[in-house]
């Protein structure tokens, strides 16, 4: 059912499972049970497989308990097959996979059966690694701290680990029949995750440890798995475009087809990339938390209570909506882009998200400059007024505008302009709740035709279930993550200059937004474009 | 590069295999673009490719060296009209014209200004470059002998200002180890000069009043493989010269008319007698388009604002616009005034500085070169830590200023104000607000 | 082979603006063409000069500047009269030093007063240049713009941190705008809409893009100033169509290159000439970008411009 995914893709997962029943052992024939399992393996095909003394250890109690009939797991690496686990009897149709999404903040899981191809169950939890910072760069510092790798590596693995014990009791799946594990994760966080030294990620000129790893197994990192569990990470392109980015290109299957793609993943790092079949360009706009609620007086995460849209009524009252209908505690990211772009459209906010005190209703000063009441303490759940101040507003606009100036800065690159796009895909799952006509009032997205708009969710985890499904996938995400140009912004002059045209609602360039100019009765000069 | 990234990467391998220093072959394709490659670092192209690639890269406007002592100097190979469409590429050479009737006190001095008049500025260095020998005597011997000092005399270029085939050869055997420019070769003078400048290998000014016949005259010398050539339209007004510059500029550009593709030498000296007007018309000059330009004297009071002008010019624009690091008094602070750290990010230097000077409060404003990037961001880049703010606060000489010893740093960045105690002994370390608005209300309740 | 000139082509035109009033009244802008291109599109007005006068008496000017109006320094109506009866200025620019809070701070009503003063004593258009402090420029332009309310002024900087207060005023008294930003094409085209938004008519507002000298920036202001232009006059950017001013003058004049003596450092030549030459060539690039209105010091340096302008015209 997904309204955007990857096609024609042949469906191998990276493990599978061969049922074998070997020549019982005698004095005349007692060669060992790996020459023994090897002449057999040789008869169907696979010669010299690779393994692990892990591997070893589970062997000869195996192959004995149901009178040498076994199932090999065997992984397909690019060096050969290597055998992860020997079970005895027939276990072939318990093939089950793992895939995660690991972002700064929350990680999402889903539990697949590597034989039908489903989603069996899923999970979602904060990252344990909040504790230690909000932020990339915050847990890059803390992992400086002695032990602070340690500390943060065990923090995001037990977040994992009690995803799978959710999703396998949820599922009824044992914990044995878990062959893989896929993860889709931003290069910090895939670091973090396995334990790698991150300082030189967050100082120029910005290098990753490594973008493509090697196969890494369950018991490297500390997973409650079999300790032979193959982990595979999707690589990266660079230091502030991960993973998690690389496997939604190819999860959305952009890297097949020919036409151009802007793929956004609205979030604190707010990667952006532009590309088609031939080429990709991407870049980090770091918009900052804004969008999750981050740095904004009574932001919140998209929960029960937070104000999720707004409006003005005829006689100039605030209405508001808000998750689950409950009484207002806050504002979420898609209430605070809905709050300003009605602002601004009612005359409210001028361009530049300063407020015309001329009509000020409910615009009072406060502590940290001009603010408008939301909510007042009494219909709050918070038992205080809930407000919008100028400086919340200006952090949303340095966000917006942040990712406005990089998708500008990435199509000047490749001598494209808005026009040339064939669809925006917006990932993320802040994406889901948004309202496209706000969005791009206040120019966070482009005015473009609306039908070219497609809402994924969460891109990284889907390109960790598909790739969980097929290694022609897991191919694709190396080639891509070769194939994608980083364009570092941070040196990036016209990236400055579209940033400063960016500041404004919805832009200093007026003809760039021509549906929201005739809304707000300002004259678009060269209209009919 | 004349072809952008995108139409020069069509002709690249595409196998991103990273040998030629970039990731990717797009990378590559964007670098060459920018002229910051050489064709010849991806070694996987096929020949083809490369030959279109190497017509595409010739600047529409050819690249001319001229031989001094010293650095020889580069004049056209210019890709724009204007710098901030990308960058001017050389800054025209400036030359001092010495006739050989002149007295021998006024060609010593002007032998010397060359060398005489060099600035250091912002940590480079400025001077001029050419010397233009005006043959005037009609005695080969006389010019000879001024070529032969300006050769062991000066390390400047050399430019034969001479039509007459006699004093031509004197003077180009006398200095030839210098390689002198021919200056100037006319459509009537051509089958006399062009063999003395094939012979010595020298570079040539083609000069004619009309563009038609200067590009008849370039595709006559070219097919006489003389390549190095500078175009004199001849103009010896502000208004006709503007235009010529103009017109050739965008031919050679716009038309890629090859005829046209080459540098231009200029002569303010000849348009007016007053210096400081001169000047002026030499300015006009270097903003728009000129390669070499000619001056009748070097005096100090209009040779530097001309060297400055020049260097700030052809400087790269594309460098992000930052606010220049250093110590910024506002409100007119004293030994007792506070001192407040920011980053170069312009914009929050236009928001620091004005907030400061809204509190009507004097204040030592430290800006600190973080690149152009914003105090958060350039902390998370590691360019606005306390190990770098510690040594550029040490060596930015506020301590000579102030006698207190405290420094309010940016609410922002308040986890490194542990550091800075330690980078920064006896220093109390205040940690400011976060937003520069509520600088007013804490330099009230905090700055006594 | 005849050879042509790729022509460029030019959507849009620069607004004509006028200032001052009466029949020594100027209008300024109405380009067609980039500066002094008449080859393709002859501009209806010339750029303009403007002799800038001090509210109070200038003290770290060098030797050279002073030179001209030692006998006027302290007395701003004479000195207003002297440029333009001695040196034919045809407008001034008062630039109120006196009301600088570092400085004499004089009080809005008091500063006013000297403005109506030079206003009433001249027939030229009249610039008025306040400090750019924000809070202080708010009380003395509006004191200005209400006090000398039967002459069209041109009053700024007016910027983003003060735009709506003063801008009302100009309005109110039928002011000219001098819509200031800091060097950069954006922010100067979001001043121009919130000023459009308040009201403003664009048929009384000019641009300053904040320009500075040779050596100290020049050449940021350059590329600025002619990239308005090309937004204007190519890409129909019709928030960026208007005649740019430039304070220039002063820029060149406080920079340490024109104070020190020859004898100081006798590779730096004439002191007087090359303060006169700092002047001009800076003013002489920035019309190169397209200042409609220069503001300048020295009457050899503004005869030299002037004689610049007829000759490239
Ligand atoms: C635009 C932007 C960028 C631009 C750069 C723009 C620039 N010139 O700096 C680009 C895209 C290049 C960028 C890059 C990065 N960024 Co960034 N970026 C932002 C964004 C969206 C706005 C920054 C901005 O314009 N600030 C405006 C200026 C005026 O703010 P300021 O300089 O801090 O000044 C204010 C205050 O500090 C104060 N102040 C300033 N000086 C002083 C002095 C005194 C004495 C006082 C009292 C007060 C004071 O007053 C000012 C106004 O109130 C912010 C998020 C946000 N919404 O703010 C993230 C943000 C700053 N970036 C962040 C990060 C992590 C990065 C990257 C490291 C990683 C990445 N995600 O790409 C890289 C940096 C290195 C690299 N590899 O490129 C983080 C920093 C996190 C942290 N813990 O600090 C932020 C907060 C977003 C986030 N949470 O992820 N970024
Ligand atoms: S060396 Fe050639 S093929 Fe390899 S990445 Fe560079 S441009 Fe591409």
């Amino acid at each position: 059912e997904e309204i955007m995914a990857a096609t024609d893709w042949r469906f191998a997962p990276p493990v599978f499972k061969l049922y074998i029943e070997l020549p019982v052992p005698n004095l005349q024939d007692n060669s060992s049970d790996l020459t023994r399992l090897e002449r057999a393996l040789e008869s169907n095909g696979i010669a010299n497989p690779l393994m692990g003394i892990s591997f070893l250890k589970k062997l000869p109690v195996a192959v004995r308990e149901n009178n040498w009939k076994i199932t090999l797991t065997v992984l397909k690496e690019r060096r050969g097959l290597r055998l992860t686990d020997v079970e005895s009897g027939d276990t072939r149709n318990s093939n089950f996979g793992l895939a995660f999404d690991i972002g700064t903040t929350g990680v999402r899981g889903e539990l697949l059966d590597l034989v039908e191809g489903k989603v069996l169950a899923q999970g979602v939890e904060y990252n344990g690694q909040r504790v230690y910072g909000d932020d990339v760069i915050s847990r890059v510092n803390y992992s400086g701290k002695t032990g602070g790798l340690d500390q943060l590596q065990r923090a995001v693995v037990a977040t994992l680990n009690q995803l799978i014990s959710g999703m396998i009791g949820h599922a009824g799946v044992k914990r044995r029949s878990i062959t893989h594990v896929m993860i889709g994760a931003n290069t910090t966080m895939t670091q973090l995750l396995l334990g790698l030294e991150s300082k030189y990620l967050r100082l120029e000129p910005y290098v990753p440890v490594a973008s493509i790893l090697p196969v890494l197994s369950a018991g490297n990192i500390g997973l409650d798995l079999d300790c032979d569990v193959p982990v595979s990470t999707i690589p990266a392109v660079a230091s502030y475009v991960g993973g998690d980015i690389v496997s939604g290109l190819v999860g959305t299957g952009i890297f097949q087809r020919p036409e151009t793609v802007l793929y956004i993943d609205i979030g604190t790092n707010g990667e952006i990339v532009v590309g088609n079949r031939e080429w990709m360009v991407s870049a980090s706009c770091s918009a900052g938390p804004a969008f999750e609620g981050g740095g904004i007086r009574h932001g919140m995460l998209a929960t029960a209570g937070a104000i999720e849209s707004f409006n003005i009524d005829a006689n100039g009252a605030p209405v508001v909506t808000t998750i689950g209908g409950d009484r207002p505690r806050g504002i979420c990211g898609a209430g605070l882009i809905s709050a300003v772009a009605r602002l601004f459209l009612n005359g409210v906010i001028n361009q530049k998200g300063k407020f015309n005190i001329e009509n000020a209703k409910y615009v009072r000063a406060g502590e940290d400059g001009a603010e408008y009441l939301l909510i007042s303490a009494l219909s709050s759940a918070i038992g205080k007024d809930i407000v919008l101040t100028e400086i919340d507003i200006e952090n949303l606009m340095r966000a917006k505008g942040a990712m406005y100036a990089g998708y500008q800065t990435l199509l000047d690159s490749v001598d494209l302009t808005f026009d040339g796009l064939d669809r925006v895909i917006v990932a993320g799952t802040f994406g889901t709740h948004l309202d496209i006509e706000d969005a791009i009032t206040i120019g966070l997205l482009p005015d473009i035709n609306r039908s070219k708009f497609v809402f994924i969710g969460n891109g990284s985890l889907l390109g960790a279930r598909l790739s969980s499904f097929s290694t022609e996938l897991i191919e694709a995400g190396r080639s891509v993550a070769s194939l994608v140009t980083n364009i570092e912004l941070s040196e990036n002059s016209s990236f400055m200059e579209n940033y400063t045209a960016s500041m404004f609602l919805p832009h200093t360039d007026v003809r760039l937004f021509p549906s929201i100019n005739r809304q707000s009765g300002e004259p678009v000069d060269g209209d009919a474009q | 590069m004349a072809l952008s990234g995108i139409e020069i990467f069509k002709y690249l391998p595409r196998t991103n295999c990273g040998k030629c220093g970039v990731p990717t072959c797009l990378a590559f394709a964007m670098s060459l673009a920018a002229g910051k490659a050489e064709l010849s670092a991806c070694a996987f192209m096929t020949e083809e490719s490369k030959i279109k690639l190497e017509a595409a890269s010739a600047p529409p406007l050819r690249p001319i060296t001229i031989v001094t002592e010293s650095k020889p100097l580069k004049v056209g190979g210019e890709t724009v009209l204007f710098r901030h469409e990308k960058r001017f590429e050389n800054p025209p050479g400036l030359a001092i014209m010495i006739s050989d009737v002149m007295p021998e006190a006024e060609i010593d001095r002007r032998l010397k200004a060359i060398k005489y008049y060099t600035y250091t500025r912002v940590g480079a260095t400025l001077r001029p470059e050419l010397v233009a020998l005006k043959y005037e005597s009609g005695n080969p011997e006389i010019y000879a002998s001024l070529a032969k000092r300006a050769k062991t005399e000066t390390d400047a270029g050399i430019l034969l200002m001479c039509e007459e085939v006699d004093g031509f050869l004197a003077a180009a055997e006398a200095c030839s180890e210098r390689k002198p420019v021919l200056c100037a070769i006319t459509e009537s003078k051509l089958d006399l000069l062009a063999p003395v400048a094939i012979d010595y290998g020298l570079p040539v000014v083609a000069r004619s009043n009309s563009l038609d016949g200067l590009a008849e005259l370039t595709d006559r010398l070219v097919k006489l493989n003389i390549k190095d050539i500078i175009l004199d339209t001849g103009a010896r007004s502000t208004k006709q010269a503007l235009f010529d510059q103009v017109a050739l500029r965008r031919l050679a550009l716009l038309k890629k008319f090859r005829a046209l593709g080459y540098p231009t030498i200029v002569f303010p000296g000849e348009m007016t007698d007053n210096p400081l007007k001169e000047a002026l018309i030499a300015s006009v000059m270097m903003a728009k388009y000129a390669g070499i330009i000619v001056l009748s004297d070097f005096k100090g009071e209009t040779l530097f604002p001309l060297l400055v002008a020049r260097m700030n010019l052809f400087n790269d624009p594309q460098r992000p616009q930052a606010t220049a690091e250093g110590i910024y008094e506002i409100n007119g602070p004293n030994e007792n005034s506070p001192v407040a750290i920011t980053c170069n990010f312009s914009l929050t230097y236009f928001i620091v500085s004005g907030e400061i000077e809204n509190t009507r409060m004097p204040a030592h404003l430290l800006i600190k070169d973080t690149e152009g990037l914003s105090v958060m961001t350039a902390w998370a880049a590691g360019k606005f830590g306390a190990d770098n703010i510690g040594g550029f606060v040490k060596k930015s000489g506020i301590a000579d200023r102030i006698k207190h010893r405290k420094i309010i740093i940016p609410g922002y960045i308040a986890q490194e104000s542990g550091g800075l105690e330690e980078q920064l002994p006896g220093w109390e370390i205040m940690v400011g607000p976060r937003e520069a608005a509520h600088l007013l209300s804490y330099l009230k309740t905090n700055w006594k | 082979m005849a050879v042509e000139m790729p022509r460029i082509n030019y959507s849009g035109t620069i607004r004509s603006i006028h200032l001052g009033d009466g029949e020594k009244g100027i209008t300024v802008g109405g380009e067609v063409s980039y500066p002094f291109y008449s080859f393709e599109g002859a501009s209806p007005n010339l750029p303009r000069i403007a002799m800038e006068v001090y509210d109070e008496a200038p003290s770290d000017w060098p030797e050279a500047a002073k030179a001209p109006f030692v006998d006027v320094m302290g007395n701003p109506v004479a000195w207003a009269k002297k440029c333009v009866q001695v040196y034919g200025a045809e407008m001034i620019c008062l630039q109120l030093q006196s009301t600088d809070p570092n400085g004499s701070d004089r009080d809005p009503r008091t500063a006013a007063k000297v403005v109506a003063e030079v206003a009433y004593a001249i027939d030229v258009p009249l610039i008025v240049w306040g400090t750019a402090n924000h809070e202080k420029d708010i009380e003395v332009l509006r004191a200005v713009a209400e006090l000398v309310q039967d002459r069209c002024l041109a009053l700024g900087p007016v910027e983003e941190g003060d735009y709506k207060k003063i801008a009302a005023a100009a309005m109110a008294y039928g002011h000219t705008v001098i819509a200031s930003s800091p060097i950069d094409i954006n922010l100067a085209k979001q001043l121009n809409i919130l000023m459009a938004n308040l009201g403003v008519k664009s048929d009384n507002m000019i641009m300053d893009p904040t320009v500075s000298a040779i050596g100290y920036g020049i050449e940021y202001a350059y590329s600025v100033m002619e990239r308005i232009r090309m937004a204007a006059l190519t890409q129909q950017d019709e928030k960026l169509q208007f005649p740019l001013i430039c304070n220039i003058a002063r820029e060149t004049w406080k920079s340490k290159e024109a104070k020190i003596s020859e004898s100081e450092d006798p590779r730096l030549g004439d002191a007087e000439k090359r303060g006169i030459t700092l002047e001009a060539m800076s003013a002489t690039l920035l019309l190169l970008a397209g200042a409609d209105i220069l503001i300048m010091r020295h009457p050899e340096a503004i005869k030299l411009v002037s004689e610049m302008i007829g000759d490239l015209s």
